[in-house]
């Protein structure tokens, strides 16, 4: 473990952990972006320039803001009154740890088999997977195009207004609002200044 | 004098190897570049102001700046001292930590960018192989930044000018993206000194840069339409539009952050048009044979302040756009524009040499860009604009 | 590179960008029946696929293409004519539910067709990249097509819940893909299973292989990622429940044969007692919690996890014969799961909730629904003669087989036999609704569009057919599965 590396993961962790344990949500989003970082600067680091990049550029660039964008427009971001904790985390923790442990074990175990095997690290330049992705996983590649066609379409409809009268609501539980509309920047939820 | 900056950091390294233990040597290179990099852009942003200030008022017939040094060109300085001795005033409702970490965060993406760009002949602070990669990854950041600085402010105006500024930035990103991909797909490379070194022949009168083809006077068009949106400089300026919102997200800003604010949206400025300069403009190369006698860095300055006269050019000249107009006009010209534009390139490299690629390609875009401007304005009823004065 | 072989893919993709382009020049009212237009051309691509393929079977029509990544054999050409039929069935379907969407009819079509592309590119997935793109098409696009309705409060959270779970299922899956790949180099499934052999000792590997068992048991509902399923059933427009019942969970069948089978045989030869265990709770679970439940597409979501279990009886058995029955099975559970949904859509659609109640009367209001239900119900139980029982022989002849190897198979085709008995129960309380119930709430006759009759008596007669004379598909599900075992033929 070298130096920046140890520096890099402590800081994603620490970035995380944050993420998870931070009561106002854009606090979390910021922090899971800090998070990103750290990930991205652990693909640099290990020389894989194209991947760490495109991390920053999709997770932070357009990710983070998709987050921070959902919380304005649906709950105002404030920060909850009490702890968002729940007595069921302890079992999360339990888990995570369970499932934590059972893979380190497993790496552990695994190692010797995966030396035979493991091939010297490829030197793989943008130019390579740039021809990687227009040939050999071209079809791949077409299909995520199909799918992100299919969900941009599915996010339009969702958000559209709904044209006709509201249709019946089935388990009558409340009137539903009107669905959320995320082209009114105008009329954001928070901004509510000196509140505190 | 082509390479007289990089030979003294030479000389200066070779004098400090004398003095300094190895390890240390490529730290001291790395700050002597990204000093380098702070001194010369930030003089330049002291420069635009007053340019920008004076340009505008000429525009708008007044005389802009006029009374601190000689006419009125010592004024950065003493908007500087100002902005550092006024107090910095933080709002009681806001969120201390992120209010403070924003205009940091927003400058050192700022300044990042620079690491790429290819200043002149062998002045590149990295030579990354996916340099250009580098740049929009890095510029993403700052989008964040605008975010934390208008919600920890805890103020309607700056609220609504993040959100504004993040949704624009966002939409434009993506024409911003494209329009250089024709560049990589002709060069076939995401560094920026290999798509200079593309462009440092000469074909007959013209260089061979690549504005003057007919995708990349296209692409530069749009990536310099894209540029201006991402600055949010008129008219693409509704996140900070003065008559709406005050300041936009950085209306509880004062005193030494505010200037951070004011830096960070001029050197991104300043970094794009770099950008344009190096994938369309030819970067450093000289536009003729007979001038390469003038050092490389001097053209890319020169190129450089062309291209912020043009940007304050436009700033006095165009009237802001609406929010709906502003998207519709990302959306329904720009994307289709650029998405077409990468056909013009694919056509420019495939149809083969001579008149014919010019045509085929030059049809591409141009036929385009009469289709989907008829249709950006279709059913507007744009007529000669009347004027009603007050009776 | 065999572009040829994807025709049917790149046709129905066309087909689907086509109805999405078309809602632009159509008037709104014409657009209803653009579902029939696409219905007919799936039904006319089907019908070309059918003719077409007797002739490529002589001339060698198989083959791989994309560098291995893409195959085409009995098992992909089998699998892609059960998602055509399912699709244009399912759209016929949509069209009789368009009065309820508010906005978009005309996408709720073409995402349909993008997911049956996505179930088409997954029948022949032979790589991890194929398998996991393939997968997240149809998951993306059944999250869209699951809180269409959005109005209603019950399809929306029917869409969070997809959406959450099968985010995780999602992660899961990359996740066991890259420890997978990490660890062998592989990404093609034939490449992987000459070398699995060497790694059935390594802890990673096997990790990777359970998170892709997880990724791929969420979408087949199985038993410990079976908990999104009832509300999600619940919740959807009909005609996505439907297509989320039969397309989405074949297509996790034929992903999880092709990964078991042609991709890591060796370590699947270990892990009988795995599949066995999970089969029978699967049963179990959806049987038993199918009982008390009063909405009728609830009702169906159980007994759709159940059917995931006896589907897996037929993984567990691990033999080509246990193969050949799930592919038997599934073809009877599509006639019969979308019989089922057609008519509820039909008959509930001026009722707030799909309440097995809400069927009281049916046999004055609408005979040949009734009928339909009713053989559906039937065949689901697993009576004889319909399609229902046939399949569920098929798959318990080949576990009792494999008996001998390991007795565990014995437990299993008891349990088989329990959940059977079990559902015999809850089917008939759906047959006593429709016929016993006094308190009809409406006594109007239903009528039923043309096409939609068309739909459901190819339904019953799909179901009959099966049932009654099951040699011709179950050949063809014999061959398909040859495929999987030999998989030098499809190579070269």
């Amino acid at each position: 473990m070298t130096p920046p590396f140890a520096v890099i993961a402590v800081l994603t962790i620490a970035a995380a952990v944050a993420a998870m344990t931070l009561r106002n949500l854009v606090h979390s989003a910021l922090a899971i972006a800090v998070a990103f970082i750290g990930l991205a600067a652990t693909y640099l680091q290990l020389n894989a320039q194209f991947v760490g990049l495109t991390q920053i550029l999709v997770y932070v660039g357009a990710v983070a803001i998709l987050i921070v964008f959902a919380i304005l427009l649906t709950r105002g971001g404030e920060a909850p009154e009490k702890s968002v904790f729940s007595l069921s985390w302890i079992w999360g923790v339990l888990v995570t740890l369970a499932v934590f442990a059972t893979l380190v074990w497993a790496i552990k175990h695994s190692f010797v088999v995966e030396r035979e095997t493991s091939v010297t690290a490829p030197e793989a330049n943008v130019q390579q997977i740039g021809q990687a992705l227009m040939t050999r996983f071209v079809l791949p590649l077409e299909v995520i195009g199909l799918l992100l066609t299919a969900a941009l379409v599915g996010a339009v409809i969702i958000a559209m207004k709904e044209e006709s009268v509201k249709a019946k609501i089935e388990d009558g539980r409340s009137k539903m609002d009107e669905p959320a509309n995320p082209s009114s920047i105008l009329h954001p939820p928070s901004s509510r200044g000196g509140q505190r | 004098m082509d390479q007289i900056f990089v030979a003294l950091k030479h000389w200066l390294l070779g004098q400090l190897a004398t003095i300094l233990p190895a390890w240390l040597l490529p730290v001291v290179s790395a700050l002597m570049s990204i000093a380098a990099i702070i001194g010369v852009f930030a003089t330049l942003f002291a420069i635009m102001t007053i340019l920008e200030r004076k340009g505008l008022g000429r525009i708008q017939n007044r005389y802009g700046p006029n009374r601190v040094g000689p006419f009125g060109f010592l004024q950065p300085a003493a908007d500087g001292i100002k902005a550092i001795i006024k107090e910095d005033v933080v709002p009681r409702a806001a969120d201390k930590v992120v209010h403070f970490l924003a205009p940091v965060v927003l400058v050192i993406p700022a300044l990042l960018v620079y690491s790429v760009l290819p200043i002149g002949r062998n002045m590149v602070a990295i030579d990354l192989d996916a340099g250009l990669l580098f740049f929009f990854a890095v510029g993403a950041a700052s989008e964040l930044a605008v975010f934390m600085a208008g919600w920890s402010s805890r103020n309607k105006y700056a609220l609504l000018g993040a959100m504004r500024a993040v949704a624009q930035m966002v939409s434009y990103e993506i024409p911003l993206i494209l329009s250089t991909i024709s560049v990589v797909m002709i060069t076939g490379t995401l560094s920026p000194v290999k798509i200079v070194e593309a462009q440092s022949t000469h074909a007959g009168l013209l260089p061979d840069w690549f504005v003057f083809t007919p995708w990349g006077f296209a692409g530069f068009i749009l990536f310099m339409i894209s540029a201006n949106a991402e600055a949010n400089r008129s008219p693409f300026d509704l996140p900070e539009g003065e008559s709406e919102l005050v300041a936009g997200y950085f209306t509880e800003y004062s005193g030494f952050k505010f200037a951070l604010f004011f830096l960070a949206e001029y050197l991104g400025l300043f970094a794009v048009s770099g950008l344009g300069i190096t994938l369309f403009l030819g970067g450093w190369n000289s536009p003729f044979a007979a001038l390469d006698f003038v050092p490389s860095w001097a053209w890319f300055f020169a190129k450089l302040l062309g291209l912020i006269v043009l940007f304050i050019w436009t700033r006095g000249t165009l009237p802001r756009l609406r929010v709906d107009q502003l998207m519709n006009f990302a959306w329904k010209f720009m994307i289709p524009m650029v998405l077409i534009n990468l056909v013009a390139a694919a056509a420019w490299h495939y149809v083969g040499g001579g008149f014919a690629r010019w045509f085929v390609s030059g049809a591409i875009v141009l036929g385009s860009y009469l289709l989907l401007g008829r249709g950006l304005f279709h059913g507007k009823g744009i007529t000669k604009r009347t004027y009603r004065y007050a009776e | 590179m065999n572009l040829s072989l994807m025709s049917l893919e790149i046709s129905v993709v066309a087909l689907g960008l086509v109805v999405l382009l078309a809602d632009l020049w159509l008037p709104a009212e014409r657009r209803r029946a653009l579902g029939y237009v696409a219905a007919a051309a799936l039904g006319l691509l089907l019908l070309q696929n059918l003719s077409g393929c007797c002739s490529c079977c002589v001339a060698g029509g198989d083959g791989t293409a994309f560098g291995g990544m893409f195959v085409q054999d009995g098992l992909s050409v089998f699998f892609k004519r059960f998602f055509l039929l399912a699709g244009a069935l399912v759209l016929v379907l949509a069209v009789e539910f368009s009065d309820r969407i508010a906005t978009g009819v005309s996408e709720y079509y073409s995402l349909i067709i993008f997911a049956l592309a996505g179930m088409l590119f997954a029948a022949s997935a032979n790589d991890f990249a194929m398998l996991f793109v393939s997968i997240e098409l149809i998951t993306i696009t059944f999250y869209i097509l699951t809180s269409f309705t959005r109005g209603k409060v019950a399809a929306l959270e029917a869409g969070v819940k997809y959406l959450i779970l099968g985010a995780l299922s999602s992660a899961f899956m990359v996740y066991g893909i890259a420890l997978v790949w990490g660890t062998t180099g592989k990404f093609n499934f034939n490449e992987l299973a000459q070398v699995a052999g060497n790694f059935t000792d390594n802890k990673v590997f096997l990790f990777g292989v359970v998170f892709i068992l997880a990724g791929l048991g969420f979408k087949i509902a199985a038993f410990p990622f079976q908990m999104w399923t009832p509300d999600v059933y619940q919740g959807a427009p009909t005609p996505t429940t439907a297509f989320l019942a039969v397309g989405s969970k074949a297509a996790g069948f034929v992903l999880l044969l092709r990964f078991l089978f042609t991709a890591i045989p060796s370590v699947t030869a270990h892990w009988d007692k795995l599949l066995i265990i999970i089969s029978g709770i699967t049963i179990l679970y959806g049987n038993l919690c199918a009982i008390p439940q009063r909405n009728l597409k609830r009702l169906l979501g159980y007994s759709s996890i159940a059917h995931a279990g006896y589907l897996l009886l037929g993984v567990a058995a691990m033999t080509s014969a246990g193969q050949s029955a799930v592919l038997y099975y599934l073809s009877g559970y599509l006639f019969t799961t979308l019989a089922a949904f057609t008519v509820i859509a039909l008959v509930m659609r001026h009722l707030d909730s799909e309440d097995i109640a809400g069927l009281a009367g049916l046999n004055q209001r609408s005979p040949l629904l009734a009928a339909t239900l009713t053989l559906a119900m039937v065949s689901l139980a697993g009576i004889p003669p319909l399609a229902g029982f046939f399949g569920k022989f098929l798959l318990l002849k080949a576990v009792i087989e494999q008996g001998a190897v390991n007795h565990g198979y014995y437990c299993l085709a008891f349990t088989a036999l329990v959940g059977v008995v079990i559902s015999l129960y809850y089917y008939f309380g759906v047959i006593r609704a429709i016929y016993w119930s006094k308190d009809a709430a409406s006594r109007e006759p239903i009528l039923i569009s043309t096409p939609m009759r068309v739909a459901i008596v190819g339904c019953i007669a799909g179901i009959f057919w099966l049932g009654v004379a099951p040699g011709a598909v179950l050949r063809l599900a014999e061959s398909a599965v040859n495929a999987l075992h030999c998989p030098g033929l499809a190579l070269n």
